[in-house]
């Protein structure tokens, strides 16, 4: 027999588990054993007695744990860190746990973790996740209302049923409610205050410099990199190529960025009139760079470098500051395809070589450099070396003896993107012309249930931008090796990742699905997760209220909570404690309708009895089923021992009797 | 005087003050209650409770951080929680508005002992966890179904003989959530007897008692020792008497007769009672009444100028104590 207080501690100690779960990926070991150990103890505790520790034991814990996140995460602030010690106050909690009151903190904490874990993710499906969990805290909450020495109904062993019905009502009754509130509550623009931000978390994706392999791993990731729409048709594919990173130094063996210079692109617009419009949704990177198509011309939030790459920029007064992409971002931008970026003096540097590196390399360049008349020749020559030569494409690429570039082209001549693109790069500076690597993403799947292009981190991919005539052009010599790498982008989606192993027809299906899921997120991310004050905005312009923000949102806040106050209040005070009769009174009424329609008319003062009685001897047909009618329901009203049975064997009885007038009228 | 302490009595002094004036403005508000009590919604109080003000201050919090960080999922998650807590408003103004309470019987005690009221609460909704109190004693939750009527109580302590006037009763619930408390003040104008407190066993009996054998009022002694048998229950025996223990093994009602107890009527007067005052007097006389009453003895009774001839059974042990109770008090305390 478990007690009162037992089960109250089980059910609330359970139901703040499953508030805790989605945190668990993010808690400290010993903490989550602190939650476990704290919460069996205290279950233990109760079935045999045990005193609860006192304050020493309690405050030196308290000490302890504040310690061990200190430790943990080198501060108190912070989401990690403050859920860390949210949830290890928990455990605390629940050890010292005595009576209802401590129960309902921790319900309440509860709720906030259900918070918590909404600032750290804003999926659909943890939504969900929460608002499930809510419930069931507030099932608890009302569990926990429970008097122990309650008189009268609501047996004990149904309650938690109770409770969980009433407050599905509940949740169910609040959603006007908070609608009103979430359309019309004004947004703040800027954060009051920012809690310092957790970088510990690595991201994939793409990274500041690159060293060759580094793309290979990001291949094989399914995430998502970014979804974009296109106002008209899609470009095609070989037009995919979205710039992210721009790299023109050169240290032998790695690529990386020129100091960072913020200055205007200088573009020459060759057909204005093909411009290509679209919406970026970008996931959170935790760098600056905006992955744009060639070449950008116009664009918001951002500022453009020289060399035509994006960064989100904050632009203060007398500064800009690179602004980490942190959450998920939707910018628009116009890039004109057939536009030119000059080479300007400050690519000076992008045909230096460092002098030891890559000497075979050089060679070859110069030989290959020797018979060509142009600059375009020789790099159709060096495709064409690498078309030829026995170049094979691999994610697997072998480890890197001596130098990496004359490893690679005559050792062993397999490779991925970024070998092909450094070796081309090198080879290209080598003959003295102005080469970097670029360094982004190509291809994409097209959603047709989103209308948009899903790019994954799968697409990432690496090329060359070779100065030429003046100016920078596109060669990707990946394409020289693996045509199909081009054409496709990382290859068919449905040939990655586990379900790879299944059969086609299936993958095709199970590749759809994901495509709807896909969609279905995004179009919760856009109307929900982003929704803003210019959303609220274009909803005030629908209304007619848009003339003035604050107002607007002001009076529709006014009008709908009064609305809601007035129809929702007064049902619920009217009609939400229904006066419907139970099931036996609803019965009785249809008997007494029936036997009125035939001519026997209750008294007003004739009690049920003497009534179905009357009607026996008025109506001999009926007079075996009145009669057993009458022995039912004086039982069940007047006999003290009724149960359900009884109230069965009525129920029965009156739809029996209902059938049988029914067919006597109708005959 | 301690500061704390000091502060803590103002603190309590002004709660006093400001609760005694609600209480009365409420009293105006109300007028009496007399019979059957619908409770309209102008007399139901709603104010949120400490849990309640907590709430609140988690949904700002809440709401700030979901407005700091842009976050609409949190903002989202903290107005369906304040939905919440304001549809438990109305379902906790509603678990006592609409609610029907009617003043069944009293029971009359001893001095010192509680005094009953009953009461039946029904309401065509169910109802949950409503707390009965009166000056802030509590009493057991009740919980009822739709058009399922109840008969509950409230006790209240008593002190002296006389009457016993039921101020004030509070009827408060929590449900759902204990965000907040509901409550209305009844006024039931509702009054019971209070008897002369029993002195057991301490008083030497009167001559005329002690001349048929000892009437020991503790009693025991007694029951064990002169146990003669036992005969079916009647009417008015005293629930002394009866035979618990058969009744747990079959569950028929039988009495316990004595030999030994005197079985001739007994003359009692206030004027041959020990005691040193009137009230010692009037207890000793009540024990001895609630004694002969158990052993099923006739008296007859003799207050001064009042008296009540020889009788036995209830309506006589009622009516001879309720002579007691109201002796010699002040002609506004009578019935």
């Amino acid at each position: 027999m478990i007690s009162h207080t037992a089960t109250r501690l089980l059910l609330t100690f359970t139901v703040v588990a499953v508030a805790l779960i989605p945190h668990l990926a993010y808690l400290p070991r010993w903490a989550i054993l602190l939650i476990v150990v704290a919460g069996l103890w205290r279950l233990l505790a109760e079935r045999r007695s045990w005193r609860l520790p006192g304050l020493i034991i309690r405050g030196s814990a308290t000490l302890l744990v504040t310690v061990g996140v200190l430790n943990a995460f080198h501060t108190l602030n912070g989401l990690d860190a403050g859920t860390a010690l949210l949830a290890s106050m928990v455990g605390l909690k629940a050890l010292e746990t005595r009576d209802g009151r401590d129960l309902i903190i921790l319900i309440y904490v509860g709720y906030f973790l259900n918070a918590a874990a909404l600032l750290r993710d804003q999926s659909v499906t943890l939504f969900a996740y929460t608002v499930l969990t809510g419930w069931l805290l507030t099932a608890t909450l009302s569990d926990l209302q429970r008097r122990p020495a309650t008189l009268g109904h609501a047996a004990p062993a149904l309650f938690f049923g109770a409770a969980l019905k009433r407050t599905a009502w509940m949740w169910l009754l609040a959603v006007p409610l908070a609608l009103v509130l979430f359309l019309f509550v004004p947004r703040l623009q800027g954060q009051l205050w920012a809690l310092p931000s957790d970088d510990t978390h690595t991201i994939s994706g793409l990274s500041d410099d690159l060293a060759l392999g580094d793309l290979a791993g990001l291949t094989l990731s399914n995430e998502s990199a970014m979804r974009v729409w296109f106002e008209g048709s899609l470009p095609p594919p070989n037009a995919r190529y979205f710039r992210v990173l721009t790299l023109d130094e050169f240290d032998g063996s790695h690529w990386s960025r020129a100091p960072r210079r913020i200055d205007q692109p200088t573009l020459q617009v060759l057909s204005p009139d093909s411009p290509l419009q679209y919406r970026v949704s970008l996931e959170p990177t935790q760098h600056a760079w905006l992955p744009a198509l060639d070449t950008v011309t116009n664009w918001n939030h951002a500022s453009a470098s020289r060399n035509n790459q994006l960064e989100l920029t904050q632009i203060t007064s007398a500064t800009q500051r690179a602004l980490p992409v942190r959450q998920r971002l939707v910018y628009a931008l116009t890039s004109t395809p057939h536009s030119i970026i000059p080479i300007t003096d400050a690519d000076a540097d992008s045909a230096h070589l460092p002098a030891n590196a890559a000497p075979r390399s050089r060679a070859l360049a110069a030989e290959l450099r020797a018979k060509t008349h142009s600059d375009r020749d020789y790099i159709n020559r060096v495709l064409n070396y690498f078309n030829k030569e026995r170049f094979s494409y691999t994610l697997e690429s072998p480890r890197v003896i001596g130098d990496p570039t004359d490893d690679f082209l005559f050792n062993t001549r397999a490779g991925f993107c970024e070998h092909y693109a450094s070796a081309f790069a090198v080879l290209m500076r080598a003959a003295g012309l102005p080469a970097r690597l670029v360094v982004g993403y190509h291809g994409g799947d097209y959603n047709r249930y989103g209308g948009y292009l899903l790019v994954r981190q799968a697409n990432a991919h690496a090329w060359v931008e070779v100065g030429v005539e003046g100016r920078w052009i596109r060669v990707d010599p990946t394409a020289a090796v693996a045509p199909e790498r081009v054409v496709q982008g990382a290859g068919d989606p449905t040939t990655r990742g586990p379900i790879a192993a299944l059969p086609p027809s299936i993958a095709q299906w199970f590749y759809n699905v994901r495509f709807i899921w896909d969609a279905a997120r995004t179009v919760w991310f856009d109307n929900v997760v982003t929704f803003s004050a210019s959303n609220q905005q274009q909803l005030l312009n629908m209304l007619g209220l848009g003339a003035d923000l604050w107002r607007g949102l002001v009076l529709s806040l006014t009008i709908g909570l009064t609305a809601i106050t007035v129809v929702l209040g007064t049902w619920l005070t009217v009609d939400f404690r229904s006066h419907r009769d139970d099931a036996v009174t609803r019965a009785w009424k249809r008997i007494c309708k029936r036997l009125n329609a035939r001519g026997v008319v209750r008294h007003r003062a004739e009690g049920p009895s003497d009534y179905l009685r009357r009607a026996a001897q008025m109506l001999p047909d009926d007079a075996h089923a009145l009669n057993q009618l009458h022995d039912a329901y004086t039982h069940l009203r007047y006999l003290s021992h009724s149960n359900d049975t009884a109230k069965n064997d009525f129920l029965a009885l009156a739809k029996k009797y209902g059938r049988h007038t029914s067919q006597q009228r109708s005959r | 005087m301690h500061p704390l302490v000091a502060y803590r009595r103002l603190k309590l002094r002004l709660a006093q003050a400001v609760t005694e004036r609600t209480r009365r403005w409420s009293r105006r508000r109300h007028g009496p209650d007399t019979g059957s009590i619908s409770i309209g919604r102008r007399r139901v109080y709603i104010l949120p409770t400490r849990f309640g003000l907590l709430f609140g201050a988690m949904l700002v919090v809440m709401l700030l951080a979901g407005l700091n960080y842009n976050n609409n999922l949190v903002l989202a998650y903290t107005f369906l929680l304040a939905g919440v807590g304001w549809v438990s408003l109305h379902l906790c103004h509603n678990n006592l508005a609409g609610l029907v309470i009617s003043p069944t019987g009293t029971c009359s005690p001893h001095a010192t002992e509680p005094a009953w009221f009953g009461f039946e609460l029904k309401a065509d909704s169910a109802r949950h966890d409503l707390m009965l109190s009166v000056e802030g004693i509590e009493q057991p939750a009740l919980s009822l179904g739709a058009h399922e009527p109840l008969v509950s109580g409230v006790h209240v302590p008593t002190h002296r003989r006389g009457f016993v006037t039921l101020q004030r009763v509070t009827i408060a619930s929590t449900f759902p959530l204990g965000l907040f408390r509901t409550w209305t003040w009844l006024y039931p104008e509702r009054r019971c007897l209070v008897y002369p407190q029993r002195i057991v066993g301490t008083v030497t009996p009167p001559a005329s008692l002690s001349n048929h054998g000892t009437i020991n009022t503790d009693g025991r002694g007694t029951d064990e020792t002169d146990l003669q048998g036992v005969r079916p229950f009647r009417l008015g025996d005293a629930p002394k008497r009866i035979a618990w223990k058969i009744w747990a093994r079959n569950e028929t009602l039988v009495t316990r007769e004595f030999a030994g107890a005197p079985t001739q009527p007994q003359h009692l007067d206030l004027a041959t009672t020990p005691g040193t005052d009137l009230e010692e007097r009037l207890s000793c006389l009540s024990g001895w009444i609630v004694e002969l009453d158990a052993r099923g003895v006739a008296w007859s009774l003799q207050l001064g100028s009042n008296a009540l001839p020889l009788g036995r059974g209830t309506t006589h042990r009622v009516q001879s104590l309720a002579l007691l109770a109201t002796y010699g008090l002040p002609e506004e305390q009578e019935p």
